[in-house]
């Protein structure tokens, strides 16, 4: 998997930035187990609890890899943290946020979700033998 | 003895992901190859082990430069060429994993196995040497036969085996001490593999290939290229493939010629995933006359896109969903045992799908 620089991710929020008119749905509250999905990645509540103590994510793009497809970003004062299997290619990034925040894309409409403690996961690809996640 | 290496600082690890990026970079490298350079470092590895230094043929691409020492019939028989290449690899590259092994704590030794010499041995070794590999095995033992597939056996990789003394030469930044003959022999295989592409020693000459002109690859790094040769060089060799997946030229260039007999023939699950692809999955779906087992109007939400699930001849399910926002079709594959678009989504996604409060 190639690496998500720093750069990279400034570059899709500055892609994604410059559409205002951009459609974002604003979700007022979640209980623990509900989310939601843009495109090909889903955004669930977890408990503060349940999220490990794992190092940083290190970048805020959520979704692995250097397609359009792939810039699902958040955009907020969040601290994120890797999975606790990180080799389990269904489990993306921890949120953590004190704040309300936005996940972005270039493609899909953006999403407002309230403070609160989130994990990303991805769909799984059926037509490949191993695990393995649908990527676009 | 000194103590173990137990760990790295964040620097180093840092500087590792760096070291692994550029060693990908140069292992798959599509330039000419540094020849002054690659033939000064084989030089001094005969020399290292007793030989004088060999005159060098360089061949336009790997399918020559395997047939051509068998066409010349070069004096020297493949027995003795096997026992050089097993006088360098063993006397110039062995005794370093013992004098690691001594140095470096277990976990770390672990960690970096993993996340440098295993990536790139995944990335360099496995996916680019093991596709060239078997394209050559392929196409050579059709032709010539037994020779030929000697003198494949007698490969040096070069620039596609850069993984082993690139994770070598790492743990020397970071404090692990060779003995002095062992760096200078790892200095040897670095530059030979850093300057050159395969290469086969022989006795009195190396028989060199330049390196692929075309080297195309996915996110994974797995040979991939729809509309052209993903690996090809300048003596005609190309590999075609898409998603690693090594292919026939015209499955990838010509896609219109695909046929359902093409596909329903084709054992390989993973040529035949992507044949069906290129063939296209709602037209191969409609062509071999799959049930729609159901229609619904989407999961209630936003957009109240309609979904069909459809079973094929084969007794494969598939989902055929449009994204809300971008209107696109997807045809995605789902488990057997699903029975309604609502489960075929939960198997997606791995939740039912009730708990998803909003789509975009």
């Amino acid at each position: 998997m190639q690496p998500v620089t720093a750069e990279l991710a400034h570059k899709t929020v500055e892609e994604v930035a410059s559409k205002p008119d951009r459609d974002v749905r604003r979700i007022e509250s979640l209980k623990v187990g509900q989310g939601i999905r843009q495109g090909d990645i889903y955004i669930r509540r977890v408990r503060k609890a349940d999220v490990p103590s794992t190092k940083p994510y290190g970048t805020t793009q959520l979704a692995p890899g250097n397609t359009q497809g792939s810039r699902h970003v958040v955009q907020g004062d969040v601290e994120l943290r890797k999975p606790s299997d990180e080799k389990d290619p269904l489990q993306g990034p921890f949120i953590l946020a004190e704040e309300r925040f936005e996940i972005v894309h270039p493609e899909h409409a953006h999403f407002s979700l309230p403070p609160g403690a989130y994990q990303a996961t991805y769909q799984r690809d059926y037509a490949k033998e191993e695990v393995a996640r649908v990527q676009d | 003895m000194p103590k173990k290496i137990e760990d790295l600082s964040p620097e180093q690890w840092a500087d590792m992901r760096q070291v692994r990026d550029e060693a990908y970079r140069k292992g798959s490298c599509t330039a000419l190859c540094d020849r002054p350079r690659f033939e000064k470092a084989v030089v001094a590895m005969y020399a290292e082990i007793g030989k004088p230094a060999p005159k060098f043929v360089w061949c336009p691409g790997p399918t020559i430069a395997v047939v051509l020492p068998v066409v010349l019939r070069n004096a020297a028989t493949p027995e003795k060429n096997k026992k050089l290449g097993d006088q360098l690899r063993g006397q110039l590259g062995g005794q370093l994993r013992g004098q690691l092994w001594d140095q470096l704590g277990g976990q770390l030794r672990g960690q970096l196995w993993d996340q440098l010499r295993g990536q790139l041995g995944d990335q360099l070794g496995g996916q680019l040497r093991g596709q060239l590999w078997d394209q050559l095995r392929g196409q050579l033992g059709d032709q010539l036969g037994g020779q030929l597939w000697d003198q494949l056996g007698l490969a040096f990789w070069g620039g596609h085996e850069l993984f082993w003394p690139v994770y070598y030469d790492f743990c020397a930044k970071v404090g692990v001490k060779y003995a002095e003959v062992q760096a200078r022999r790892l200095q040897m295989w670095i530059d030979v593999c850093e300057a050159g592409h395969w290469w086969w020693p022989m006795e009195g000459y190396v028989f060199a290939s330049e390196r692929p002109h075309t080297c195309k690859v996915d996110d994974d790094r797995r040979l991939d290229c729809e509309d052209g040769p993903a690996l090809a060089y300048h003596d005609g060799t190309e590999i075609y493939a898409i998603g690693g997946v090594r292919l026939e030229k015209w499955v990838v260039m010509e896609p219109a010629k695909i046929t359902l007999e093409h596909i329903d023939k084709e054992d390989n699950a993973e040529k035949r995933r992507i044949m069906t692809q290129r063939y296209g999955v709602g037209r191969y779906l409609v062509d071999t006359g799959a049930k729609v087992i159901e229609l619904d109007q989407g999961g209630g939400l936003n957009d109240q896109n309609s979904r069909v699930l459809y079973e094929d001849k084969r007794g494969r399910k598939w989902l055929e969903g449009t994204d809300g926002s971008t209107g696109r079709v997807y045809f995605m594959q789902v488990p057997p045992e699903v029975k309604t678009c609502r489960e075929a989504h939960g198997a997606l996604c791995g939740f039912d799908e009730s708990l998803i409060v909003s789509e975009s």
